[in-house]
């Protein structure tokens, strides 16, 4: 599955790039969740592996909505992780 | 960007996310001009502060995600409208490098009394803290970093859905 995802804030500075092209091998279950991906991203090498560590507060929002893990990827959803907000 | 659209009943909501300053005065004339539905304007400004957990802060810098910010502002405007008995809605965020003693935000509400004007205004507040995707780096003597997000404001938004609509 090609995905497109996004990176704000300090994971933005943690992985060097605001947006990054992903080829996810597809998996024998039929659905994709944000949770799986955020899994997949912990396995890859650096700088993702620190960046995504379980440990880490990050929100997932796809087609700019916060969603939970459990929430099924489609292809051209548009992804993005990022740390709690601060703004206000 | 802005974005502007009317209930039936003309209750209006307005987000603007932009770089540039706000002027009080104008954006509250405008947001009640001619509605003389309106007897109270409750509204917040948000300023920035040359101090943040005991250091000393030259330059505030706000990122966001163009996009998803106006969609969640709108989004807690019309969750405003369905709670308060409110008029209008407006919204104005900043992003962008900031200097201390800056505006970066300001939320403004009106309706018929105060009481739902105030809470309203705060209610919107609480949400946009916790849920608009802003993120602040601040610059310190001791070099940059990204402002983390604090328990006591997450705590301000559970208070809403725990308590009873006014």
């Amino acid at each position: 599955m090609n995905l497109t995802v996004f990176f704000y804030a300090s994971l933005r500075e943690a992985i060097g790039v605001s947006r990054q092209a992903l080829v996810v091998p597809q998996t024998t279950s039929t659905t994709f969740t944000s949770g799986q991906l955020r899994e997949w991203l912990a396995n890859q090498p650096e700088p993702y592996a620190s960046a995504f560590a379980a440990e880490k507060a990050l929100r997932c929002a796809v087609n700019q909505v916060v969603v939970k893990s459990d929430f099924v990827i489609k292809e051209n959803d548009e992804i993005a992780f990022f740390p709690p907000v601060t703004g206000g | 960007m802005t974005t502007i659209y009317s209930k039936p009943t003309l209750a209006a909501s307005i987000v603007k996310v932009q770089e540039h300053d706000f002027d009080l005065s104008s954006e509250l004339a405008q947001l009640r001009a001619g509605d003389a539905r309106v007897g109270a304007v409750a509204c917040f400004v948000g300023t920035v502060r040359d101090i943040n957990d005991g250091d000393a802060v030259a330059l505030l810098t706000l990122e966001h995600y163009p996009g998803m910010t106006e969609r969640s502002l709108e989004a807690i405007a019309a969750r405003a409208h369905e709670r308060f008995d409110i008029y209008h809605c407006l919204i104005i965020h900043r992003y962008g490098p900031l200097n201390p003693c800056d505006q970066i935000v300001l939320v403004a509400v009106t309706s018929a009394h105060r009481g739902q004007a105030f809470s309203a205004c705060e209610f919107v507040m609480d949400y946009l803290k916790t849920e608009a995707p802003f993120w602040k780096k601040e610059q310190t003597p001791a070099g940059a970093r990204w402002v983390e997000a604090r328990e006591s404001d997450e705590y301000a938004t559970r208070r809403w859905s725990q308590s009873q609509p006014l």
